[in-house]
């Protein structure tokens, strides 16, 4: 197992909101955490299912549309394809993991995907206020979990509740 | 009652297109026709911009293929500043065209097409997926993500990033490869190659089964045409345009691509945002012509390097005159990704690789700049005229998907007649052809650039064919 815990941001950064993922990615990059894996990629990729076979814990960055603009979800990625699951060069993170599972024989023991809400995805590389806000409260959040997750407990402690409490009252 | 049939949107193909069949009373198939609905007016927003932003400008053209776009658009600017750039900043730019090709082509051929292979093409759309191709051969879907990673990882190593680099500059490339990328782009070479070669060994094998879609899947007489060496060997940076026929003559060669004008036109139809391209000596529509990994195969004397040339050898015995079905483009495909990996081999074993002088510095000396390369799909064209400082004035680009653009029609009718029966419609019919237009691996979000002169025509037609509205502009 290469890296304990992969984070994998992604999005359009020309879409302005839709690059949450990815400038959160870039962040963690910028000031990395020991035992962590980052990658900030625009899309997902089957490519990505390698890294994710030799990690734990996988955590998933992107934007979702919705409101309010800047708040925050997390919430587990279970490895089932979707119906109209696709072999194209894009795949949701549940694909990725069964992806991960069938061809490399291991996939993250749990894995995330944190998301943003906004309605913000015009063509321009600003994020809104309300979302460059969020970037640090995602990364901060992503921090806390790692040194929760730290150690190599299999059942990694998530105080999502407490964190969103926490997120919704800073937003 | 006549009827119109709809596939929208066409599934596993980069941006999005619908196809529609026109049955008469009968339900016979009448025609057939791929729409490209999408519009990005790239020509136009580049218009004012400094020419050197172009490469970078031009790359978000596409998120599979920006390196097609950079290079094309930086051998144009070269052509403004009229400097020949650094011998290793050539060499350095064809490895990271290859590197493009390998990823392209292990993107089409594994992920994208090979649910048709190795689950049919009659197969449930429920099981035609990601989880079926994984549980019919794990092997497969292993190797494509395998190949896919090797090109993408050699443009990170090259470039600094996958999607988007903007390594590639007028004059020559930004920054000189180290010997530490240099290594490790060598190192997986081989297993690119074993990957490659077993890919290669399967398909001969699978091809077999697909006998009626390899008769009727766009194979028909056609022109080819693309970039070879000066001695006939396969190219995909620099080079002259030849064009042969379905019988395999070469029927014009050594083209200056400069001189590209004199050879190929651009039509528009008002029902697709999509140019036809065409053979100008011929004239449009009959001068259809195909490009990319099969027109290549068909155009040269020889690929160029040892294991390459040896498949390449079989490819052609499959016909006497040139391979015209098109269903072959996935084999063409294969064989080139072989080229590519042996011709990054040779090309990293070059001593003045490492060399650091990478760049021609100079300002603008033309006002008129042209670059031609083969991206992935086929031969692309960037043409670019500047102002006195330098700005952008006008702008042409011509995607391989465009230069397709006849061919594709052509094909689907031809699919259409033979597997749509009015009075049986089954999923597997109108997979087959969808899955033509998978064969030319078409990059739709490229190739539809024209703003200001597309005609838009939208009628509104009664079941028996009468207008029932019309919008022109």
């Amino acid at each position: 197992m290469s890296c304990p815990i992969l984070v994998v941001g992604y999005g359009n950064t020309l879409r302005q909101d839709d690059g949450f993922g990815w400038w959160v990615a870039e962040r963690l990059i910028e000031e990395p955490v020991e035992g962590v894996q980052v990658i900030a990629c625009h899309q997902l990729t089957p490519d990505l299912a390698e890294p994710l076979s030799q990690c734990r814990v996988a955590v998933f960055v992107d934007a979702r549309e919705g409101e309010p603009v800047g708040e925050l979800d997390w919430e587990t990625v279970a490895a089932t394809p979707s119906a109209n699951a696709s072999f194209t060069h894009s795949a949701g993170p549940a694909e990725l993991c069964l992806i991960a599972q069938a061809v490399y024989g291991s996939a993250p023991a749990q894995a995330y995907l944190l998301t943003v809400k906004s309605v913000h995805f015009e063509h321009q590389e600003r994020l809104s206020p309300e979302v460059e806000k969020a970037v640090e409260r995602a990364t901060a959040m992503i921090r806390r979990f790692v040194l929760r997750t730290a150690g190599g407990a299999s059942q990694p402690s998530l105080p999502l509740e407490g964190d969103r409490l926490l997120d919704y009252h800073n937003a | 009652m006549a009827q119109t049939l709809t596939i929208d949107p066409i599934t596993r193909i980069e941006g999005h297109a619908k196809i529609t069949i026109q049955l008469d009373e009968q339900g016979i198939v009448r025609d057939a026709r791929i729409h490209i609905t999408q519009f990005r007016g790239f020509e136009k927003l580049c218009e004012g911009r400094r020419f050197s932003e172009m490469p970078a400008l031009t790359a978000r053209i596409c998120g599979i293929c920006p390196v097609s776009h950079l290079i094309a658009s930086g051998k144009a600017c070269d052509a403004l500043l009229a400097v020949r750039i650094p011998e290793t900043a050539e060499k350095l730019r064809r490895i990271f065209n290859l590197a493009q090709l390998v990823q392209s082509h292990a993107l089409s051929f594994f992920h994208l097409s090979s649910p048709d292979f190795l689950l049919g093409m009659d197969a449930d759309p429920a099981v035609r997926n990601i989880v079926g191709v994984i549980q019919a051969n794990p092997q497969m879907a292993r190797d494509g993500i395998r190949l896919r990673q090797i090109g993408q990882q050699m443009i990170e190593w090259l470039a600094g990033k996958r999607i988007h680099p903007s390594w590639i500059v007028p004059g020559g490339v930004a920054q000189p490869l180290s010997a530490e990328k240099r290594e490790q782009m060598l190192a997986s070479i081989p297993e690119g190659i074993d990957i490659t070669q077993r890919a290669i060994a399967w398909f001969k094998k699978t091809m077999n089964q697909f006998s009626e879609e390899i008769q009727t899947f766009a194979n028909f007489p056609s022109l080819f045409l693309g970039l070879v060496t000066e001695t006939g060997a396969l190219e995909h940076y620099d080079g002259v345009l030849r064009v042969v026929d379905s019988a395999g003559n070469v029927i014009a060669d050594k083209i200056d691509p400069n001189d590209y004008e004199h050879y190929i036109g651009e039509a528009v139809e008002p029902w697709t945002y999509l140019k036809f391209p065409y053979y100008k000596p011929i004239g449009y529509p009959e001068g259809v012509y195909r490009v990319g990994p099969l027109a290549r195969l068909n155009l040269i004397d020889r690929c160029g390097t040892p294991r390459a040339d040896e498949a390449w050898a079989e490819f052609r015995a499959l016909e006497r005159g040139a391979v015209l079905s098109s269903f072959y483009y996935h084999y063409a495909r294969l064989i080139e990704i072989l080229y590519g990996l042996e011709r990054i081999q040779q090309l990293l074993n070059e001593p003045d690789i490492l060399d650091t002088r990478v760049q021609a510095v100079a300002g603008p000396n033309r006002s008129e700049g042209i670059g031609v390369a083969e991206a992935p799909r086929g031969t692309l064209i960037h043409h670019y005229r500047i102002d006195k400082d330098g700005l952008i004035t006008w702008a042409n680009l011509i995607i391989a998907t465009g230069h397709n653009n006849l061919a594709m029609n052509r094909g689907i009718l031809q699919a259409a007649k033979h597997f749509v029966k009015g009075d049986q419609i089954q999923e597997g019919m109108l997979n087959r052809v969808e899955a033509v237009i998978r064969c030319f691996d078409p990059c739709l979000s490229c190739s539809t650039h024209a703003v200001g002169q597309m005609p838009l025509h939208i009628q509104l037609l009664s079941p028996t064919g009468e207008v029932l509205d019309e919008v022109r502009r």
